[in-house]
């Protein structure tokens, strides 16, 4: 997202809506906030879910939050240990 | 029955006459085949057809009833789409090999017993392995073999617990199973082997990118899925199979995050879901088993969808590396947009496919108090949307623009791939549809306020987390590289294990040899020295000395003689 910008664009063409500035904050803003009207909404209704623990009130919330930061901090760990040349496996060029 | 023929077989042989049309008419001839096959199908009631007698045992080559039916429509369907997505495709070894291929995962379906089951399981092998050598590149050839060598040793694993079990029990019927003796046990084996249980998947994850463009749309259809139903026929309700597919369902979406190429991530995703399954079928239950079955028939529409439109670009731009790519979404619409109904579908959005299929099997969990695996299962659905729901169509479409610019894809691509993704959405819209295929009977509602409420929250805030750490610059960068997975074992390791014994024991086993030669060329020299032609006791000698040696022998002789 910090990444998105104007470099690479083949000249002659005008920026679309998601190049313009601010455009992607707008998206992440509104991300943000669907988001919390989604937790609060637990409020208004009578949870019944799978299993005790998800009938907590916003579980799905922070357990999805944790769950995708854990996620990726345990990638980058195992990408340190696992990651090699692309042509790792391929054969010798003779 | 069309022609007297049982629906698999009725395709395969019907492959072999494809490649006599031209152009769109033997598209046109491929789609009419899958229609009949499909239209045969439906006239069918429950029951065995075919069924004769060999040495004794009973053959039931066609077996029809609700769990084979659901699979046998979505096998049917999805062949039907994937050759409209390969229309403009008229390589006829790939026509004949994926019209096969459909056509054997569809008898293997229907197999009522071993001996059906193992000869299409072969021809699924054998029919399967030309899509990916079809791609013509070094990495196709030699991940085609890995792929064909496992896929064999998986009929044979089948084939030998089958002769066992029937020794056994007395009949080669493919029915519920206990796991425990030995036939079962190569039995459950070769169905692992073929549905990418941890240390058995790496044939998938490597073979499939690595096939052409429409060949991936046909693989990812029918082999796993093929498994999927095996296990549910012969081992549902096995609590083995509840925590394989709980591993199944975490450790790809660790390799689906790292990868670079955008297919693989998606061959990883394919067996993250199929932990799902597996799940399902572990529990046993008749909610759990429907909600395998159903998870599989919408898994099979949307993974196709993600594959075509992957497919598509590939395609189009030349290449499926997240890192080369970007900013696609201004050449390629309608595809971007396909996609990103594939991605809600498998991150079960309510209003598609996966949402109305995982529910089933979730609940199911909650229901027998499997709570621990309950919760690997969200967390999978969790990172299974920032792994692919986000990462297929982000890198693929978003993120930085790599300046790369194209044509959308080709009309009937697009048309294969607007048609699956309505497919998705009408099936997620109207749960009802799905539910009256699966197996058993169905008394569940999944938009329940607290099932939508919760997954949306589930998916926001793992979107959230993505965006906290991209922002934060955390989430780590596509880039080019190979990440290595357990297939590491046998393509490096133990080849050099080999290697390295060889060169110590090589060497040492020349010696041997070369000594021993020595030895016996000494021993004939040393007799070539006695006997040869100017040895001692052969050589020519003069009669005088030979006169003398004589008269020597006659003189000892009478002193022995008289002493």
């Amino acid at each position: 997202m910090s990444d998105y910008g104007t470099h690479n664009i083949p000249p002659g063409e005008r920026p679309r809506w998601l190049e313009r500035p601010g455009n992607v904050e707008k998206v992440i803003w509104s991300v943000i906030a669907i988001a919390a009207v989604l937790t609060l909404a637990d409020f208004f209704y009578h949870k019944h879910g799978d299993t005790k623990i998800s009938e907590t009130f916003g579980f799905h919330s922070w357990f999805g939050l944790i769950s995708g930061i854990a996620l990726v901090l345990v990638v980058k760990v195992m990408r340190r240990l696992l990651n090699r040349k692309e042509d790792f496996y391929d054969p010798p060029a003779d | 029955m069309i022609l007297g023929l049982p629906p698999g077989l009725l395709l395969i042989i019907g492959a072999l006459l494809a490649p006599f049309l031209r152009g769109y008419w033997r598209g046109a001839y491929m789609l009419v085949l899958i229609g009949a096959g499909f239209w045969g199908l439906l006239q069918l009631d429950a029951g065995v057809y075919y069924g004769f007698e060999l040495f004794g045992y009973q053959l039931a080559p066609v077996r029809i009833d609700k769990l084979s039916l659901i699979f046998g429509y979505v096998f049917h369907i999805a062949a039907f789409l994937s050759v409209i997505y390969a229309l403009h495709n008229d390589d006829p070894i790939q026509n004949v090999a994926s019209l096969a291929y459909a056509g054997s995962g569809i008898g293997a379906v229907f197999a009522g017993d071993f001996i059906t089951l193992f000869f299409y399981w072969e021809v699924m092998a054998i029919s399967s392995v030309f899509l990916i050598w079809a791609r013509g590149t070094e990495r196709a050839y030699a991940s085609g073999m890995r792929y064909l060598i496992i896929q064999i040793m998986s009929g044979v694993l089948l084939i030998a617990g089958a002769v066992l079990h029937a020794h056994q029990t007395g009949s080669i019927a493919f029915d519920k199973m206990e796991l425990g003796t030995l036939a079962t046990w190569l039995i459950f084996l070769s169905f692992g082997i073929k549905c990418a249980f941890p240390f058995l998947h790496n044939w998938m994850v490597d073979a499939y990118p690595e096939a052409t463009v429409t060949g991936t749309v046909f693989l990812s259809a029918f082999t796993t899925k093929l498994a999927v139903y095996a296990l549910a026929r012969g081992f549902p309700g096995t609590e083995m199979l509840i925590y394989i597919g709980a591993a199944m369902t975490v450790f790809p979406i660790l390799y689906a995050v790292i990868e670079n190429d955008l297919r693989r991530v998606l061959a990883y995703s394919l067996n993250n879901q199929l932990g799902f399954m597996v799940v399902g079928v572990g529990i046993g239950t008749s909610m759990a088993l429907n909600g395998a079955a159903a998870h599989a028939f919408a898994h099979i529409l949307y993974k196709s969808l993600l594959f075509m439109s992957m497919g598509a670009v590939l395609y189009r731009v030349g290449t499926i590396k997240a890192s080369d790519l970007g900013g696609l979404y201004k050449s390629m619409p309608i595809t971007m947009v396909c996609c990103l109904v594939g991605a809600a579908s498998i991150s079960a959005f309510p209003l598609f496919s996966g949402f109305v299929a995982k529910s089933l099997t979730m609940s199911a969990l909650g229901y027998e108090g499997f709570v621990i695996i309950w919760l690997i299962l969200t967390f999978a659905v969790a990172g299974e949307f920032i792994a692919s729901g986000i990462k297929i169509p982000y890198f693929a479409f978003f993120a930085k623009d790599s300046g790369k610019r194209c044509r959308e894809a080709p009309w009937n691509m697009c048309l294969a791939m607007i048609v699956t993704a309505a497919l998705c959405i009408i099936l997620g819209a109207w749960s009802p549809i799905l539910y009256s295929l699966v197996p058993y009977e169905v008394k569940y509602e999944p938009y329940t306020t607290s099932h939508v409420v919760g997954q949306l929250q589930l998916v926001a805030f793992a979107g959230i987390a993505f965006i906290i750490l991209v922002k934060m610059r955390l989430y780590p960068r596509e880039h080019r590289s190979t990440v290595l997975d357990f297939d590491w074992v046998y393509r490096r390791a133990i080849p050099r294990a080999i290697k390295w014994v060889m060169s110590i024991v090589w060497p040492g086993w020349i010696g041997i040899l070369d000594d021993t030669k020595a030895l016996l060329a000494g021993f004939a020299d040393s007799i070539m020295r006695r006997h040869g032609p100017e040895g001692v006791l052969a050589r020519t000698w003069p009669t005088g000395s030979t006169a003398l040696w004589v008269a020597v022998l006659l003189g000892a002789l009478l002193i022995i003689y008289y002493v």
